[in-house]
């Protein structure tokens, strides 16, 4: 239960960098990133929450949008990564690599002693 | 079969009215990019066949309950609850003010709206009370005083008394907007 809440934080605070790291040197359309993201178990609980993301996102400066026709129904939004959408993944890709290490450390050590 | 897409139909037209209500609150622009992203969604799960009404249920339960899409979409605003400028409860005080005088009692229910108010200022609670006695109608009796021969000071004694009561009935009306009250 306590699990379950730390985990949606860490959930609200992680999301966005997935959404970068897979925006990196393609670009792709929300519902498309919304599918990708689902596919990776455990990461989105509810679909929706991904396209106020998105749209804040493109406040921050992190993504751009455009719009292109699709062949088939009406057209997509796309969504591409900027300078600092790369820059604020890969400051936050060394953050992380950092701090799960150091929670993994200590909870092997916890379970050896 | 038509049954079944209009079952379908009817469970999405209904997600989507949910939605665009709950975000009212929100700015235009967004409440509008939220809207439009939902929909463009909801089509590309149909278009790639999504179309019974289980499928259709088991797609919007993904998404997600309509009120958490739109707190997800509330980032870096603060929400505030705008209170109507004028509430009725005034308009009813300043109504039984000038008229309930004619039937007498309801013009005490005026009195009492008025003083117990939290939109007006003392001063203005005051004022309220340049509403005669018994408003209009207590213009009205105050008129009838005979005063021979009418001269123009009676005349504009007159126009005086009658139009004392409609003033600050208007400046009391102005002034009843919420966030300025003096208790």
């Amino acid at each position: 239960m306590v699990a379950e809440k730390v985990f949606t934080q860490l959930r609200r605070g992680t999301l966005e960098f997935c959404v970068l790291a897979l925006l990196q040197g393609q670009e792709r359309y929300g519902f498309e990133l919304v599918k990708a993201l689902g596919e990776v178990d455990g990461l989105v609980t509810t679909e929706g929450t991904i396209y106020p993301l998105l749209a804040r996102l493109r406040r921050e400066g992190l993504v751009e949008t455009t719009w292109r026709e699709s062949g088939s129904g009406p057209p997509r939004r796309y969504y591409q990564s900027t300078t600092e959408g790369r820059q604020a993944l890969a400051a936050f890709t060394a953050d992380w690599e950092r701090f799960r290490n150091s929670v993994d450390t200590v909870l092997g050590r916890g379970r050896q002693g | 079969m038509t049954n079944v897409q209009n079952d379908a139909d009817r469970l999405v037209d209904a997600y989507l009215e949910y939605l665009r209500t709950a975000a009212e609150p929100l700015p235009a622009n967004r409440r509008t990019e939220l809207v439009e992203d939902v929909t463009a969604h909801i089509a590309e799960e149909r278009a790639a066949g999504v179309s019974t009404e289980a499928e259709v249920r088991a797609m919007l339960a993904r998404l997600g309950d309509p009120d958490e899409l739109v707190a997800a979409s509330t980032d870096g605003l603060v929400l505030v609850d705008r209170q109507p400028r004028v509430r009725a409860r005034e308009v009813v005080a300043l109504l039984l003010l000038l008229f309930g005088g004619l039937v007498m009692f309801p013009w005490f229910i005026g009195v009492y709206l008025l003083w117990t108010s939290d939109r007006w200022k003392l001063s203005e609670k005051l004022l309220g009370m340049v509403v005669w006695p018994f408003g209009l109608m207590g213009s009205i009796a105050l008129l009838r005083i005979p005063i021979e021969p009418p001269t123009w000071l009676a005349i504009g004694l007159g126009a005086v008394i009658l139009l004392a009561p409609l003033a600050a009935t208007a400046v009391l009306l102005k002034n009843a907007q919420p966030g300025r009250s003096a208790t």
